[in-house]
């Protein structure tokens, strides 16, 4: 498995948990994302997602770069794409540190970060047979270069 | 009096993706530049088409696999693309 990558199968959520894993390890969090079966009042039946492949993969990895760096974690992530049915994992994030703090924050930035700067897109298809882009967030210079989780202050 | 240069063409293809492919019915479009246009102009250009639907602050650029700054300038052989607003997790 890479730890780090596009899926078109479903994802293995212990295998991420299995590629953080580390004796020294005392806290690892899992966030997984799935299929949910309404949108702003919508009856979801699916949704296809699609990428620009070989740049969301670097933004992964720069992602999981970040994430290391600022928070010495061992980090795993998988997104999937092609179409999916309700209550299938379209992504899962496995972070772990030796404490839950770090492991928790970096998690959320991840979450975070991956919203907003990979390039990957949804099309939500609806119990009436009709279909429509998903357009969540754009991505400004703002928000790629700035940390959305607050680093501790150090005193 | 000084002559002036003739500008060089150069001409780009750009990948589309997601919403905006679909609204130009293809996945990548050749765009007519100068040598030395920038990312920004490059945008100027492509959502003037009317098949666009987006406008300029919805749209990213990105330039060999990264997102790009609006004065960075082009280059032949760049591998150039349209973000329309993403939508992962």
């Amino acid at each position: 498995m890479t730890p780090i990558g596009l899926v078109r199968a479903p994802i293995d959520a212990a295998a991420l948990l299995a590629a953080v894993a580390s004796p020294g390890h005392g806290a690892t969090a899992l966030f997984v994302g799935t299929v949910r079966d309404h949108n702003d009042g919508r009856p979801v039946t699916g949704i296809e997602y699609s990428a620009y492949e070989p740049m969301a993969v670097l933004e992964l990895e720069r992602i999981a770069g970040e994430a290391r760096d600022r928070f010495s974690v061992a980090v795993a992530i998988q997104h999937r794409l092609g179409t999916l049915g309700l209550g299938e994992a379209s992504v899962v994030i496995a972070v772990a540190h030796a404490r839950r703090a770090p492991a928790l924050d970096a998690l959320g930035y991840v979450v975070e970060e991956l919203k907003r700067r990979v390039p990957i897109w949804k099309r939500e298809h609806y119990a009436d047979g009709s279909r429509a882009w998903v357009a969540a967030t754009v991505p400004t210079p703002e928000t790629i270069t700035e940390p959305l989780v607050a680093q501790p202050e150090v005193r | 009096m000084t002559t002036a240069t003739p500008p060089t063409p150069l001409t780009l293809d750009v990948l589309l993706f997601a919403s905006l492919a679909e609204a130009f019915g293809c996945s990548s479009i050749p765009v007519a530049l100068e040598a030395g246009d920038t990312v920004g102009r490059l945008r100027e250009v492509v959502l003037a088409d009317p098949r666009a639907t987006l406008a300029a602050g919805q749209v990213r650029v990105a330039v060999n696999h990264a997102f790009a700054a609006d004065d960075l300038a082009l280059r032949p052989g760049d591998e150039i693309a349209l973000i329309p607003p993403v939508a992962g997790g």
